[in-house]
């Protein structure tokens, strides 16, 4: 841990209650209303019960667009996706569409979100505005548990290791760019990101700033080790990728209309499943800029 | 909500049973029906349920052992597992327990049941007794659609493989005696001595006798392809076990003391999820026999 750094401090829930939904990762919390403002005494817990369960889910909260903005607010500063437009009157929420014609779904690899970025967003909140009859669920892993589950050697071997993550290369396993693949997906609006930074190397161990816990930090946007050719670093990251989606890491959320999750990049994988084919989804996205560059 | 009819061009509505899709892929809760007396239209539905969707779940289901087995009999004759004893007074119910200081539990991997025999359990039944507060889940993957995912040319190529199957393959360089001996382990006095001929020939590619749909027929059973050897085999096994389990093929059920699941061993894959260390796990299963793969 880093000089002055303040370890998160855990105390019982006085407000909300916190139902784990698997053994990994996971918790639906009741009793809150965020369409009401938000005291500084229900922020603290919601943030300890995301802390401990990496990813919160609520239920039945029909927020306008500015109450999930004030929300979201609470969490820190707004960060902007570099490649996809926000709303027109709302542009730091990102409209997520899969209409009833379209083949690409928007988030359908395991990824940590913007990992490409010099300091990656925070957190991701997403809010279920149209769900599929069934279908369209999203799967988180948990990246402490990735992490504490390898050897000792394995551990040792990767903790001085870093990775280069970009935001519009080829992903693993796949040969088309961000624009290719989308060209599936009418309801995704593409920009030009200028001159902002889409290639970042970070540590493969990453030290979480509020828990101090260890986790492994790759996803599809990681291209290959730093300082190692594709060729070498091909296994290890093959291993790691396969390693993470292991069912004991996992939990599985159902969306309904007003469901909100919130997750935690610094500590977690997700999967948006792409098996509703023929029905339209629809999610509004915020996600909440890093604080610091990952250690 | 509306039906999704899967695997079935019968777009009859239910009308004595309410059929909700748990996932895309597959999986579907059944309401409305109290399974210690069912009469034969319902068992129909049931049936066709069962069909479209691979693996049906039932919640809030009090049943007591004879209830239980007089509903498993209804889909055919019991299947005894070769390795492991059934229940003292009812043999041909099988007890699978995860206790509180036991690390390991039973089934594990991607399966199928019983592949390794020559003619693999049709069905498999689950019902649970006791489960924890969270974790002990149960995921399945669809057969039909990583078959129907393939490349025309896989396909084509898949389609005169056969795999070899083991009933007793080791994992991790463990025999299934060896994995269970770990001291104090619960399943570890229920496994009988290994039997030689429980390896089975299969086509990898299983016409299912009742749909006529095609699935990719693998497991963790499956060592390798008839009359490949091992190192040839192990690429093409790999690569067909990980496209099995694509988030887009599978469903995942959360269980409550009294649920009861029911697949089709023919077209899915399942696997019993180990994240609930501390806690206890009690579930009944019943497995129906089949027939010879084709």
């Amino acid at each position: 841990m880093p000089e002055g750094r303040q370890l998160w401090n855990f105390r019982p829930y006085e407000t909300i209650e916190v139902a784990r939904i698997a053994g990994a990762l996971g918790a639906e919390i009741t009793g809150a209303d965020l369409t009401k403002p938000l005291t500084d005494d229900l922020y603290s817990e919601i943030y300890q019960a995301f802390l401990e369960n990496q990813v919160i889910f609520f239920r039945d909260q029909d927020l306008t667009p500015e109450q999930f903005l004030a929300f979201a607010k609470r969490w820190g500063g707004i960060h902007l996706h570099p490649y996809m437009k926000g709303l027109d009157e709302h542009p730091e929420i990102l409209e997520l569409i899969k209409t009833e014609t379209d083949t690409y779904a928007f988030g359908s690899s395991w990824h940590s979100d913007q990992m490409f970025a010099p300091k990656p967003a925070k957190c991701t909140m997403l809010l279920g505005r149209e769900i599929p009859p069934a279908g369209g669920d999203t799967m988180f892993a948990n990246m402490y548990l990735a992490y504490e589950t390898l050897s000792d050697g394995m551990k040792a071997m990767l903790r001085p290791l870093k990775a280069l993550n970009a935001g519009d290369k080829k992903r693993a396993g796949g040969d088309r760019n961000r624009a290719e693949r989308y060209s599936g997906a009418s309801g995704m609006k593409l920009k030009d990101p200028g001159n902002i930074q889409t290639e970042s190397v970070h540590p493969i161990v990453r030290t979480h700033p509020d828990t101090g816990r260890l986790g492994l930090y790759l996803g599809s946007h990681t291209q290959h080790i730093d300082g190692f050719t594709p060729e070498e670093s091909g296994p290890i990251l093959a291993y790691l990728r396969e390693h993470c989606r292991r069912p004991e890491f996992i939990c599985r959320f159902r969306w309904a209309p007003g469901s909100l999750a919130i997750w935690d990049n610094r500590c977690v994988q997700h999967y948006a499943i792409n098996d509703y084919q023929g029905h339209r989804r629809r999610m509004h996205r915020i996600t909440i800029k890093g604080e610091e560059a990952p250690f | 909500m509306s039906q999704l009819l899967r695997n079935s061009t019968d777009t009859a509505p239910y009308e004595r049973i309410t059929v909700k899709p748990v996932a895309g892929a597959m999986g579907a809760e059944i309401e409305g029906v109290d399974l210690s007396q069912l009469d034969d239209a319902t068992f129909a539905e049931i049936h066709r349920a069962w069909l479209e969707n691979n693996v049906i779940f039932f919640r809030g289901q009090t049943l007591t052992p004879q209830q239980y087995l007089r509903f498993a009999k209804r889909w055919g004759d019991i299947h005894l597992h070769p390795y492991m004893k059934g229940m003292a007074d009812n043999p041909e119910i099988f007890e699978i327990i995860k206790t509180e200081t036991e690390t390991k539990n039973f089934g594990n991997r991607w399966h199928t049941d019983q592949q390794f025999c020559p003619e693999p359990a049709k069905a498999t039944m689950l019902y649970a007794i006791e489960v924890p507060a969270a974790g002990g889940d149960t995921m399945y993957s669809n057969l039909y659609r990583a078959y129907e995912s393939l490349s025309d040319g896989m396909k084509q190529m898949l389609s005169g493989l056969k795999t070899y199957n083991m009933g007793d393959r080791k994992y991790g360089g463990k025999s299934r005696a060896e994995r269970y001996s770990g001291g104090g382990d619960t399943m570890a006095g229920r496994v009988a001595p290994p039997r030689e001929d429980m390896n089975s020939v299969h086509p990898l590619i299983r016409t299912h006798p009742e749909t006529g749909r095609k699935a990719l027929y693998i497991g963790s059973h499956t060592d390798r392809f008839d009359g490949l050897t091992k190192e040839e085999s192990e690429p093409l096994r790999k690569f067909l076990m990980q496209h099995a389990r694509r988030p887009e093929f599978t469903c995942r059920f959360r269980w409550q003391p009294g649920s009861l699941a029911l697949w089709d061993n023919r077209c899915c894959q399942h696997y019993a999820v180990n994240d609930y260390h501390g806690q206890r796990r009690h579930m009944l299963r019943i497995t129906i026999k089949g027939d010879t793969p084709f």
